[in-house]
């Protein structure tokens, strides 16, 4: 079910009566069938792996938290016992996870693939990252196991998350669980928040896709600058549908009175390419860095490696090479995580390599610019930074423009024939130039009250009442008259 | 209870607002005015379909010359749910007797898939009855129409773009003085369509009659594929056909014919026959003007307003005699070729001659 339908609406109205006409008790109850109910109008298929994949880690945490609390036998063995527990469980769920994403669609053409009609289940790849989190989580002592299976299932399955994240934590989660109570803000934040969101993913996201579209999947081939422009526009789509939908789903949630964690902190006033992934798709981000990149640099066998680089170069680069393979393995998952094909991977690599090759040269861009006596707090310092992070990142949007890594390569040698660029193909009409960039413009100051003064609803919520109905009424008024959708394609992000 | 009456406060403000822009904008205002001017008539016969049958039978022909009659209903990617919603709103009083029902796959493909390689979204905006709880609730329907559409299809049936909004004075003079209408020398609009001027002319009676060719105009190949034919329109069919039955209404069903390019390189004779099975199926006569006769149905592309297949109106004209005469026929079979390779050829040697 699209966030975007009127389905989604009636279902979401129904599921907030409902859980507020109930007891407060039965909140959680009332989430759990809601979500499951999601659940099973998507694939009833799904139901089934949501349940293994709850159940498994669910037990797991229990069975890891009975140990530590077993006296009777020597640590070492409680340690392998919980070793043994958290890696039959994890690997069960990736398993699941590569089984069904990576490795079915390569015989879906056989007749028992067809035979079984095996569907990758709605938000597989989501919580999957999530149900990891919980059992590393208990693991290593930061949360206590859940007790009861409801929430552990409502954890994994909750629908507002489900289409296309935000990754929650367990900590997180449960402690927004235990509220539990009725606030009329929430509700009114929740339904303004969506309300942008719509506005981020139907006027700007559908009315610039028609235009990506024209330049990467029409029948002319794109050159010179109009590959370049493909690409800019290819990026504000991907972040008005990306960030457009996360706002939908957290004020979907917050209606509920439920915040999940942002997902996205205006990006594009990154001044590095480190800042920028910091700032886009934060969650999945932060979810690396806990269980990936620091797992990974503090390891032993990355320690071993440092001592033995300590013998041959300063104590600096020693410790920089490890996080710059660090990154570039982090990076590489993440662009295996979006997909299976060869431009997924590329990604990863383009920007693990270039953060890498940033984090190795730290020192020689820090005396190149004193030497240059150039002044790292100033204006022109910091637009030239924001410039040189835009087109790094533009450039990387060639591998989601393209299917395969040829693909991709393709498009950036096109990009390089500037005597050959065919703005033309474009075919933009006056009218939606003025409509996009207005709607940009309107996107922008948005982000830039965000960046500076904080929360835009909140400001606006002290303001006078008449005031609020004129805004929000314009706003409503803005997505119904130029929020069209140019085909019924879906979210990008909700294929994963 | 002071946030529950500012709640109430600001839906109220935006249904007023909704509904002066849907005044304004959409198209649905017109739809009630074409209701209007076929009770006026008092017809009892409706063509109904998509934009080739607005512009592909002429009702006045229909009314003149044979005594039916007639008004079209049809609209642009109009689909087989709203159709049937439509009919039972036309009949609601129950006089209703005759609908031609225009059958065109390229609204036949699954409501939530984008097929055939086109742009249009599935699901006309441009149905006064979508809401209408006194032909009674259709549950299949209106979940169908809440999972396909996004919430701003379904609820607000407008669209500004530059040729809406400086339209607004003339939209505004049509709708207070419906003769008006036929002083626009343009398609009546729906949402994101481009006007253009002086190709189409309204007559009345819901016919748009085509006046001239469109320079620009450029049309993408859709093939016929079964595959794609979503069980849900055709449910919407067989329950049309069945209303029709029970109702006494007498359903005949009809393909407008598309120009010759158009039928050599698309799968027409698979469509042809899966509407034929279809139509035999639910026991409704089915007419497919592509298989016509070039002796009874002479056609060349300078016949057509645009490579799509919308008709200038002495194309439509002759059509329309053409299914009159047809209807009326003992054996209508002989006004049709048996064979697709002989429709491909014919008209191919009716351009030859002609260029």
């Amino acid at each position: 079910m699209d966030i975007t339908t009127l389905a989604f609406l009636i279902f979401l109205c129904a599921a907030v009566i409902l859980y507020y006409l109930l007891p407060r008790k039965a909140s959680v109850g009332v989430l759990l069938v809601t979500s499951l109910a999601f659940t099973c109008m998507y694939n009833a298929k799904g139901l089934i792996f949501v349940i293994l994949t709850s159940l498994s880690i669910w037990l797991a945490g229990r069975k890891i938290g009975h140990l530590n609390d077993d006296q009777n036998q020597e640590p070492a063995q409680i340690k392998s016992k919980q070793k043994r527990a958290m890696l039959i469980t994890l690997f069960f769920n990736i398993g699941v996870l590569v089984l069904l994403k990576y490795i079915t669609p390569q015989f879906e053409h056989s007749a028992m693939m067809k035979g079984l009609q095996l569907l990758v289940p709605l938000g597989l790849s989501y919580y999957t990252l999530q149900a990891v989190s919980y059992v590393l989580d208990v693991y290593w002592k930061r949360i206590e196991p859940e007790k009861s299976y409801a929430k552990m299932l409502l954890f994994v399955c909750y629908f507002p998350q489900l289409i296309q994240g935000p990754i929650s934590r367990y900590k997180d989660f449960s402690g927004e669980l235990k509220k539990n109570t009725f606030d009329p803000r929430s509700l009114k934040y929740g339904v303004q928040l969506m309300l942008w969101g719509y506005f981020k993913v139907m006027v700007i996201g559908k009315n610039v896709s028609k235009y990506v579209e024209n330049i990467f999947f029409g029948k002319e081939t794109a050159y010179g600058f109009a590959v370049f422009i493909g690409l800019v526009l290819f990026g504000f789509e991907l972040y008005a549908n990306f960030s457009g939908g996360i706002d939908v789903i957290r004020g979907a949630s917050q209606c509920f009175g439920i915040n999940l964690a942002e997902n996205f902190r205006q990006p594009f006033f990154s001044k590095s390419l480190g800042e920028f992934w910091r700032r886009w798709h934060i969650t999945l981000g932060a979810w690396m860095k806990d269980y990936v990149f620091y797992p990974f640099s503090m390891s032993r066998a990355v320690s071993k490696t440092k001592k033995h680089l300590k013998k041959h170069m300063s104590r600096k680069m020693a410790n920089r090479i490890p996080m710059a393979v660090a990154n570039v393995v982090v990076f590489l998952l993440v662009g295996i995580w979006h997909g299976t094909g060869t431009n997924y991977a590329l990604w990863g690599l383009y920007n693990g390599i270039i953060l890498a090759f940033s984090e190795l040269m730290a020192d020689v861009y820090a005396n190149t610019k004193k030497k240059l006596h150039i002044n790292d707090k100033s204006k022109a310092w910091n637009a030239f930074c924001l410039f040189r992070t835009f087109i790094i990142v533009t450039i990387g949007w060639c591998t989601d423009c393209a299917v395969t890594a040829l693909g991709s390569a393709e498009l950036l040698k096109n990009m390089l024939y500037l005597g050959r660029t065919n703005l033309d193909i474009i075919g933009i009409e006056t009218f939606d130039l003025i409509k996009i960039s207005a709607a940009l413009v309107l996107l922008l100051g948005v982000s830039i009250f965000h960046e500076k003064k904080g929360s835009v609803r909140e400001w606006m919520g002290k303001k006078n009442f008449a005031v609020q109905v004129i805004v929000w009424t314009i706003l409503i008024q803005l997505i119904a008259c130029f929020g069209r959708m140019a085909g019924l394609g879906g979210f990008i992000y909700a294929g994963f | 209870m002071r946030a529950f009456k500012r709640g109430l406060i600001f839906l109220i403000v935006n249904v007023i607002v909704g509904c002066a822009a849907n005044y304004l904008l959409g198209t649905t205002p017109f739809t009630q005015k074409l209701m209007n001017e076929y009770h006026m008539y008092n017809c009892d016969i409706a063509i109904l379909g998509q934009s080739h049958e607005r512009t592909g039978f002429n009702p006045f022909i229909m009314n003149d010359e044979y005594n039916k009659n007639a008004f079209t209903f049809g609209e642009g990617g109009m689909t087989n749910d709203d159709i049937y919603g439509e009919i039972k709103e036309l009949n609601k009083d129950g006089n209703l007797k005759e609908v031609y029902l225009g059958m065109d796959y390229g609204t036949w493909n699954d409501p939530v898939d984008k097929n055939f390689e086109t742009e249009g979204f599935d699901g006309n905006s441009n149905t006064v009855w979508r809401w209408s709880m006194k032909n009674g609730v259709d549950l299949e329907y209106f979940w169908n129409m809440a999972k396909a559409q996004t919430y701003n299809d379904a609820l607000f049936v407008y669209e500004a773009n530059a040729d809406t909004i400086r339209r607004i004075p003339e939209r505004l003079r049509a709708l207070r003085h419906p003769e008006n209408l036929k002083n626009v020398k343009t398609q009546i609009q729906q949402p994101g369509a481009k006007i253009l001027g002086g190709i189409y002319q309204y007559k009345g009676r819901g016919y748009l009659e085509g006046m001239k060719i469109r320079e620009d105009s450029k049309y993408g190949m859709r093939e016929f594929r079964e595959e794609r034919i979503s069980e849900y329109k055709i449910r919407y069919f067989n329950k049309t056909a069945s209303y029709c039955k029970e109702n006494g209404i007498k359903l005949v069903c009809v393909t407008s014919a598309v120009p010759p390019e158009r039928l050599a390189g698309e799968k027409h004779d698979q469509a042809h026959e899966f509407f034929q099975n279809l139509c035999d199926e639910a026991g409704v006569p089915y007419y497919d003007f592509n298989y016509a006769k070039s002796e009874y149905l002479y056609r060349t592309r300078e016949d057509y307003v645009d490579a799509e297949g919308h008709m200038k109106g002495s194309l439509a004209d002759r059509q329309t005699r053409l299914l009159m005469e047809v209807e009326q026929a003992e054996d209508s079979s002989i006004y049709f070729e048996t064979n697709y390779d002989d429709v491909v050829a014919g008209l191919k040697s009716i351009e030859e001659a002609a260029a």
